[in-house]
């Protein structure tokens, strides 16, 4: 469903990917893992629109991401959550999630998703009119996501969504991600930690210095001798 | 006028108390009616400041042609008054329309190129400049450095027991208002002000989410534009129209902005009615001529104490 | 210890050759109007290179230097006529005149972060003084102008021989503000090249992290203010002696900022050359657009707006790509 095929990043003169292919279908969760500085982040935002490829294509559906233009993308089903949440902090979760539905289509629907939202978050409901930079980050990283989700996207791209989060509440979004998923919607996460992405993910991408270096099934990556030294710590 | 006491039973101290007496209620009578025409021209300021704060919070930069386009609102109301007769009206609808047209074009053919290139915090300040030199010397080919007069929208002046006010300048302060109200609400509760909020606090997660940010930046360059030239017509009837007006009001309104904050909406309202109070105290106490010495002097003693202004450098 | 890059050969050689033609360049030429025109280009060089020090390299945006050129000029200009002062001395007590006050001016802004804080504060000190120039009638003459101010005396050589300043030929003045940018940027190039240009610099790119080293910001930002302000006002008394009549506008309105910003940045913000590139091409722009008419500011307003289109970083970056 969507493939990122082959393609080379830069920022300015300095180049960040080399050569990056990697596929998710329907309806997967598939996880791209690396260091710090691998370039994970870098592929989300080459595919969210934020950074265009110098070179390679990626397509959703057969619809190329990299010619048209970074705000139609969201049109097309796909919903990024950014780095560091990347909330709108002069304005109340309310407002966050209402941001969420900007796009025409999810504009109309806005009322009932919005209220979809509070329900599966009910801590959103208790916050709703709070300020989004006052909340805590597990609190705002429920903010993110369900912004991102208001638009009944069918791919969603997570980027880091553990970082800076007590491992109580990472185990709390993680299963707020199965449950995204298991209502249908096809996810691209991007995780420093390798041990719980892979047990939630079906398939699974290695990242290093701006290369893909390793793919293959999660529970093959999970018992991996080189994964299991370099990013599970074992 | 002092009426002459001419009786000569009172005595000279109770003379003297009367004639005090007098005196301090006539000069709070001036007070009073210098502050409210300070509070009429500081909405005014804080029309155009709004502007100017509007265009800093979503795009991070000073516009120096702010002024001029002030002006050209001017000019445009003064032509379509003399050559059509039309009422004020339409030629202030005229002004502002033009206005809003002239930024939509500064923006999409000078600002946006400028704009993902590097050297962006100096770039829009050299154009905006140039911009506004030649505006100001288009003006004055096109129309001449003569001051050019427009006559009152409506005559005449409200009397509230010996409270003196303009009906002109009543009608100022409900228009700043009405317009300042009604965008401020606009600001907050449609999905353009959503946009633009969003734009300004974070343009890559706005953009994420579906908001043209560049759409955006056109707007508000036009609505900022709009704003500034309103505010003109409504003075130009207080003020002559030259090609010169529109860099004092520049001027007055950067204080206005860094008053109330950069970025700030309320902040700019505030600010503009502090200025214009500060402004018409001065007179008052001090004289014309050193009016705008005591507004530098209290911005600089506000910004020594509180460097962020009213509201601080704030995304709203 | 030089913390500056090393000059490029093309470079030194375009300089060198610059530095000659400078020297000679009156021997051929002598046409008072030529000479006024590259007078006023070598005048505001140094007044966009003492701005470009404070604001290119300290990264502190102020919109009040004018001030500090009226101050010099009306400093000087007041105590030769009233107190007998020497132009000559007036030149430094202009100067040190302007830099005191500069001292004063940047002690409030030394506070403010944001740059069109910075800006807006400047802007109001400029305009104070302004203002009272203005209006201190009995003292100034205000706007009336301020006329019947002392040339620099001639100065004897040897013989019948004598320097003269009076008369038409500009000669002297030329080599009088000749001397004074060369002065100047010497001061400006060897402040940058030591460690004091290394703290501007850090100020300038990460404030923060600059204290954190143990940079004493609050010393070389008052002495950035100080500098730019001392040589501005040189510039400016200077130009009491040679146009010999002053009035508040001339040398205290936002329009002369404008002009120093618009010089400045199309040469170059933070570029060694760029002021004295953009001094020098929008003065004899200026003049050229004379022929137009009524139409030369206009094509002025323009050409900026196209220049800095073109080249956003100034001119200088186009022509020397190296970073400073």
């Amino acid at each position: 469903m969507l493939i990122v095929n082959n393609i080379d990043v830069f920022y300015g003169d300095a180049q960040a990917l080399w050569d990056v292919s990697l596929g998710v279908e329907e309806k997967e969760i598939v996880t791209l893992l690396g260091a710090n500085g691998a370039g994970k982040s870098t592929t989300l935002r080459a595919i969210s629109g934020l950074l265009k490829p110098r070179k390679g294509t990626i397509s959703l559906a057969g619809v190329s991401l990299d010619q048209i233009e970074p705000y139609q993308i969201i049109l097309h089903g796909l919903s990024h959550v950014p780095e560091g949440r990347r909330l709108f902090p002069s304005m109340t979760v309310m407002e966050n999630l209402l941001v969420g539905a900007y796009a025409p289509l999810a504009w109309k629907g806005r009322s009932s998703s919005l209220k979809e939202m509070m329900e599966i978050f009910p801590i959103l409901k208790e916050r709703r009119d709070q300020l989004a930079g006052t909340l805590s980050g597990g609190e705002q990283q429920m903010c993110a996501i369900a912004r991102a989700m208001v638009s009944q996207p069918k791919v969603l791209l997570l980027d880091e969504p553990s970082l800076g989060l007590a491992p109580v509440i990472v185990e709390r979004i993680f299963e707020v991600i199965q449950r995204i998923n298991q209502k249908g919607v096809t996810i691209l996460l991007v995780e420093q930690n390798a041990q719980l992405a892979l047990q939630i993910a079906h398939r699974g991408y290695v990242m290093e210095t701006g290369h893909v270096v390793m793919e293959g099934p999660a529970s093959q990556l999970l018992q991996d001798e080189y994964i299991k030294q370099a990013y599970l710590g074992l | 006028m002092l009426p002459c006491r001419k009786n000569a039973l009172r005595g000279t101290a109770e003379r003297q108390h009367l004639l005090t007496a007098e005196r301090i209620h006539m000069n709070l009578k001036l007070i009073a009616e210098q502050m409210l025409n300070g509070l009429v021209l500081g909405s005014m300021y804080a029309l155009v400041a709004s502007g100017l704060t509007l265009i800093w919070g979503t795009m991070k930069m000073l516009n120096f042609a702010h002024g001029e386009l002030y002006m050209i609102g001017g000019f445009v109301l003064y032509y379509t008054s003399l050559l059509f007769g039309v009422h004020p009206f339409w030629g202030i609808l005229l002004a502002v329309l033009v206005a809003f047209i002239l930024g939509l074009l500064l923006e999409r053919t000078i600002l946006h190129p400028l704009l993902d290139k590097p050297g962006w915090d100096v770039s829009p300040i050299v154009a905006t400049l140039g911009v506004s030199i030649f505006l100001q010397n288009f003006a004055l080919k096109a129309w001449g450095e003569r001051f050019k007069n427009v006559p009152y929208f409506i005559e005449g002046t409200l009397d509230l027991s010996g409270f003196r006010i303009a009906y002109q300048r009543i009608l100022i302060l409900v228009v700043a208002a009405a317009v300042m109200v009604g965008f401020w609400l606009y600001v907050k509760r449609s999905r353009f002000g959503l946009a633009l909020r969003a734009t300004a606090q974070d343009r890559d997660a706005a953009t994420i989410l579906g908001i043209n940010s560049h759409r955006i930046y056109l707007l508000t360059f036009g609505i900022s534009s709009a704003l500034a030239a309103l505010a003109a017509t409504m003075l130009a009837p207080l003020f002559l129209i030259n090609p010169w007006m529109g860099i004092p009001l520049l001027l007055k309104a950067f204080i206005v902005v860094v008053l109330g904050g950069l970025g700030s909406f309320g902040g700019a309202i505030l600010g503009g009615f502090l200025l214009g109070s500060i402004e018409s105290l001065a007179i008052v106490f001090l004289s014309s001529e050193w009016k705008d010495v005591a507004a530098f002097v209290v911005l600089i003693s506000f910004l020594v104490f509180k460097p962020s202004g009213f509201f601080g450098t704030k995304e709203w | 210890m030089s913390f500056g890059p090393s000059l490029s050969t093309k470079k030194s050689k375009a300089i060198a050759a610059m530095v000659i033609v400078l020297l000679i360049f009156p021997v051929f030429i002598q046409d008072p109007y030529i000479m006024n025109i590259v007078i006023l280009s070598l005048l505001f060089a140094v007044l966009a290179c003492s701005w470009n020090l404070i604001c290119g390299y300290t990264g502190i945006f102020t919109f009040g230097h004018q001030a500090f050129f009226g101050i010099g000029a009306y400093v000087s200009a007041l105590f030769s006529m009233k107190l007998g002062l020497s132009p000559w001395l007036g030149l430094l007590v202009g100067g040190v005149a302007a830099g005191l006050i500069g001292c004063m001016i940047g002690l409030p802004c030394l506070r403010l972060r944001v740059a069109p804080y910075i800006a807006i504060t400047t802007l109001a000190f400029s305009e104070i003084a302004r203002i009272i120039c203005m209006n201190l009638v009995a003292l100034t003459r205000g706007e009336l102008g301020l006329w019947g101010i002392p040339e620099f005396p001639d100065i004897p050589l040897w013989g019948d021989l004598v320097i003269s300043f009076s008369g038409g030929d500009r000669t002297a003045y030329y080599y009088v503000i000749l001397v004074i940018f060369f002065a100047s940027l010497g001061l400006i190039g060897w402040m940058l090249r030591s460690y004091i240009g290394l703290a501007f610099r850090a100020i300038r790119d990460e404030q923060d992290a600059a204290l954190s080293l143990g940079i004493d910001t609050t010393r070389y930002k008052l002495l950035a203010f100080i500098t730019s302000s001392f040589l501005a006002g040189v510039a400016g008394s200077f130009y009491a002696h040679y146009i010999l009549i002053l009035t508040p506008t001339s040398v205290f309105s936002v329009g002369l900022m404008t002009e120093v910003i618009a010089v400045t940045l199309v040469g170059g913000l933070g570029t060694f050359w760029g002021p004295v590139i953009g001094a020098f091409s929008l003065t004899v722009l200026l003049e050229y657009l004379r022929e137009f008419g009524e139409y030369r500011f206009m094509i002025y307003g323009a050409m900026l707006v196209a220049t800095i289109m073109f080249m956003p970083k100034g001119v200088s970056s186009k022509l020397f790509p190296e970073k400073e």
